[in-house]
């Protein structure tokens, strides 16, 4: 049976009315000359050669069939050999059901299922069984000619919350095929790109393979829920920064709502731009019965990420070592109110500790969160630099600031080995009056999110007489920069490293920096902000298999709360699953087919469908190169046959 | 234009052919009694002791008058032609004009179809040269050429001997052009024939079919070119041939001008044609 892979290319066709139209055109006109007079002339008999009519006629026939063999190269044709339905026993189909979570988008579960039932009818007389694409493979009925039982499991079929793997589910159907004279594979999916990227060629050559996808409503949207990054603030609230993604080319609008326990739940709206993420936070009362949360969003397309559950419990502080040359340094004693501060502006909870240079040991080192080295690099020994690369390499945050020589420092930091502390020498003096200030690189950083409309602050416009002319190596980013744009501080961040480094110290030598309460909050939410999230908590994806110290596994089938041993886990959607783009059904077929796709090789099996591609090219190409020979040919005659009349 | 075209042939006055007293000389004769001794060599006689009478060329005022076709046969451009067959035929006309007003003669450019279109002559009041080509410019070739009737209206500038230049392509007048030239010839009037083609009306050198339109009657005759090109060329010699006959026949001159032809070109032969004898 003869069809076409892009059947809409076929409205191409009518385009063959041109040439025959111009041809129609150009035979009936006759031009037509004023002439001074025309009593010279005489009628003659306007030729009408043969030879050049059936040349004209060749040459329509030629483009018309040139075009044909385009658009048909274009429309894909393939020839299935009609299946015969009678008096053939050994006929076997399976039928593989996509069950991952993508198929829970608009009504793609139901499509399918129509669409598996509209195949079992189609084949009557063949040996029917089904397999759940349910990553293992293990839902699924035997071959059988009374369709019933395939049916059954198919139309009772959920989505799941996991990512699509169909190695194994079609292993398993190829498995049930078995021997039979006649084989077909029919996959039923979304084909949502996250679950067919991967390369599979399992499926034999003399396996006739069916790929049958869900059709969507347009225009796809959707938004989802990727996380909710929680900490215990000072004052015995919790925050909750909920970050949504758009999986759009379109601009999306949600309403974000939270709920905790013992607190009324709260929303927020939040627009997204095309592929963006954006976050909202949230701060509630802390409640001892602190616990299992919910934040949800406006149901779209794809509902399953539209609803994540987090923890708002078990966030232990986080745990500052602040090393100076001495205990009065007056950084150390700023840098520890800020840390300590337990007033309303305060955004984070942190275990303070305070260390010399001669007191740093690995015990103390290993078990921090964060390390501040103030103005004191130069001091530290050769030792303590390995350990504080096997700190950084533990995923700890370490803040530097400049001495009174920030050159000899950086050049400290790079004798120890550290290629990342780039400047230029410095502390170069500024003009007395000289205002500068601080200004939050862009809306979306840490300061910014805090300090909205930061540039009508008077807080943030400040001298700075002296700062450490910091350059940006190729992994930093630049957090804070002044008003003149220098970079103030700078985060180199590659792999593990996890590095700030400040052009100034917090000392009231460099500038004005307003030491203040007023200020703690900037300070001490940029170091939370940079230090990685949900300390004594841990996230996996749907299907993670993880297990207990008893080796008791937990159940991850669906996005839920549970505690792993002392912490505290939370179970999310997959992601890779929230996508809307989809995958080729040639590349598809090109990823599960095994083997080299000669064509003697579909030549053989019956049951193949015929590709006619490389013969429509071959005719496009013969087609034109006739008549371009056709065209010469009949340019050349006229010519002569001119040259003949004139002479 | 005009000015451009004539340049470098302006080399001497228009002289008359009576021979007489005044003006130039022109030759020696012998003395007749009754002569004016006035104009007796008396030098020439010390010296040779022969009677010898001077004779003068005689410088007359000459009209001209140009006879311009505007029929819309005229308006035609050839594929190989820079303009109208009635554009060139412009051109010629100015060029004469102002070749014949640099030499004091008096000059009348009539334009004519079927009927006068215009008449810009140099004795009319403030008529310039640039008035009467302005008045020229404005033509549109139109309808057919009746040339009897142009030479009626043109009698009326020149009554007595001058020249007349009929510039036409003079198709479907070879019955009355015989007639026409013999009434113009009557009054010993220089005539001059200038008969204005196109290449294409000569040697028909269409490739394609056509369709062709008269461009005066409207008949159409749809014809192979290249099939009737022999026969046409044949046809349109033969008319050359005829109205250059009629020419010869009552001492006209006669000039076929060729629009694809350098107008400088046409007008070296005309002027050349135009050199007094001697």
């Amino acid at each position: 049976m003869l069809s076409f892979q892009n059947p809409s290319a076929l409205w191409l066709l009518t385009t063959l009315a041109v040439p025959v139209i111009l041809h129609l055109l150009h035979r009936q006109k006759l031009q037509t000359i004023v002439f001074p007079t025309t009593r010279f002339l005489r009628l003659a008999q306007i030729p009408r050669d043969g030879r050049q009519k059936l040349n004209n006629i060749l040459l329509l026939i030629l483009r018309m069939a040139t075009m044909t063999a385009v658009i048909l190269l274009i429309a894909k044709p393939i020839y299935t050999k009609r299946i015969k339905l009678l008096d053939e026993d050994d006929k076997t189909a399976v039928i593989v059901l996509d069950t991952s979570a993508s198929m829970a988008t608009q009504d793609y579960l139901v499509q399918a299922k129509n669409n598996a039932k509209d195949t079992a009818k189609s084949l009557k007389n063949w040996k029917l069984a089904a397999v759940i694409a349910d990553n293992a493979g293990n839902l699924f009925t035997t071959p059988s000619t009374n369709h019933d039982e395939a049916l059954k499991l198919i139309n009772d079929a959920k989505y799941s919350y996991l990512h699509g793997k169909h190695r194994k589910p079609i292993e398993k159907a190829l498995a049930l095929l078995g021997n039979a004279s006649t084989k077909s594979l029919i996959l039923i999916s979304d084909f949502q790109y996250g679950d067919w990227a991967e390369k599979l060629e399992i499926v034999p050559d003399n396996v006739k393979l069916e790929l049958k996808p869900t059709t969507p409503k347009q225009p796809r949207n959707n938004v989802a829920i990727t996380q909710v990054d929680s900490r215990e603030l000072g004052n015995q609230k919790i925050q909750s920064i909920v970050t949504l993604r758009n999986f759009t080319p379109t601009t999306q609008s949600r309403t974000v709502t939270v709920t905790t326990p013992g607190n009324t739940p709260q929303q927020a709206k939040v627009t997204l731009n095309p592929h963006a993420l954006a976050r909202t936070a949230f701060v509630f009362d802390k409640h001892s019965n602190d616990g299992e949360a919910k934040a949800t969003i406006d149901q779209d397309d794809y509902p399953i990420d539209d609803q994540i559950h987090f923890w708002t419990i078990g966030f232990p502080p986080l745990k500052a070592l602040i090393v100076a040359e001495n205990e009065n340094d007056e950084q150390l004693i700023y840098l520890e109110k800020a840390f300590n501060a337990t007033a309303e502006q305060a955004q984070a909870a942190f275990d303070t500790k305070i260390a010399s240079v001669d007191t740093l040991d690995d015990d103390i080192i290993q078990t921090q969160n964060i390390i501040a080295i103030l103005s004191c690099a130069t001091e530290l020994d050769n030792t303590t630099w390995p350990k504080l690369k096997a700190f950084l390499e533990n995923g700890g945050l370490l803040i530097v600031t400049p001495g009174d020589s920030p050159a000899t420092d950086l050049v400290t930091l790079k004798n120890a080995g550290w290629d990342i502390a780039q400047a230029n020498a410095i502390a170069k003096p500024i003009a007395k009056n000289a205002s500068l200030g601080i200004a939050p690189l862009d809306q979306n950083s840490p300061l910014a999110q805090i300090f909205k409309d930061h540039e009508k602050h008077d807080l943030f416009t400040f001298p700075i007489r002296k700062h450490a002319r910091l350059k940006n190596h190729t992994n930093t980013t630049t957090l804070l920069k002044s008003l003149d744009n220098l970079p103030l501080a700078i985060q180199y961040k590659h792999k593990q490293w996890n590095i700030v480094f400040f052009a100034f110290a917090f000392d009231r030598s460099w500038s004005d920096f307003p030491l203040t309460n007023s200020f703690l909050p900037l300070i001490r939410e940029l170091v939370a902000a940079l230090v990685p999230q949900n300390q004594g908590k841990k996230r996996f994806p749907c299907g993670q298999v993880i297990q207990d110290k008893n080796g008791n596994l937990i159940d991850t089938t669906k996005p839920s709360l549970a505690k792993l041993d002392d912490l505290y886990i939370e179970i999310t959607p997959d992601y890779t699953e929230s996508s809307i783009d989809t995958i080729n059904l040639d590349d598809a077929r090109k990823l599960l087919i095994a083997g080299d796709q000669s064509v003697a090789s579909i030549d053989d099996d019956p049951a193949q469908p015929k590709q006619f591609h490389k013969l429509c090219a071959f005719l496009a190409i013969a087609f034109f190169a006739a008549e371009l020979i056709v065209s010469a040919y009949s340019d050349k005659a006229r010519r002569r046959q001119k040259i003949t009349k004139t002479t | 234009m005009s000015r451009l075209a004539v340049e470098g042939y302006l080399t001497g006055r228009h002289k008359s052919l009576s021979k007489g007293y005044g003006g130039e000389f022109l030759q020696y004769r012998s003395y007749t009694p009754g002569d004016d001794p006035k104009y007796l060599d008396w030098k020439l006689f010390a010296r040779q002791d022969t009677y010898q009478m001077k004779v003068f060329q005689e410088e007359t005022q000459m009209k001209t008058a140009i006879l311009l076709d505007a029929s819309a046969s005229m308006d035609y451009k050839g594929t190989q032609a820079p303009c109208t067959k009635f554009r060139y035929g412009q051109c010629i006309a100015a060029c004469l004009a102002y070749l014949a007003l640099k030499q004091g003669d008096q000059v009348a450019i009539i334009t004519y179809a079927d009927s006068v279109l215009s008449m810009a002559s140099s004795t009319q009041a403030n008529q310039s040269l640039s008035s009467m080509l302005a008045q020229l410019e404005q033509i549109k070739p139109n309808g057919t050429a009746d040339h009897e009737k142009a030479w009626n209206y043109a009698q009326n500038f020149l009554k007595g001997r001058g020249m007349a230049i009929l510039i036409s392509d003079f198709h479907e007048c070879e019955n009355s052009l015989p007639k026409l030239l013999r009434t113009i010839r009557f009054g010993q009037r220089d005539t001059i024939v200038m008969q204005t083609l196109d290449q294409d009306e000569i040697k028909l050198p269409f490739l394609n079919s056509l369709k062709f339109i008269d461009s005066e009657t409207n008949a159409e005759i749809p014809t192979e070119p290249t099939l009737i090109a022999e026969f046409f060329q044949e046809k349109v010699r033969d008319f050359i041939d005829a109205i250059k006959s009629e020419c010869l026949t009552n001492q006209t001159d006669y000039l076929l001008a060729n629009t694809s032809d350098n107008l400088a070109g046409a007008l070296n032969a005309f002027l050349n044609r135009r050199q007094p004898a001697g």
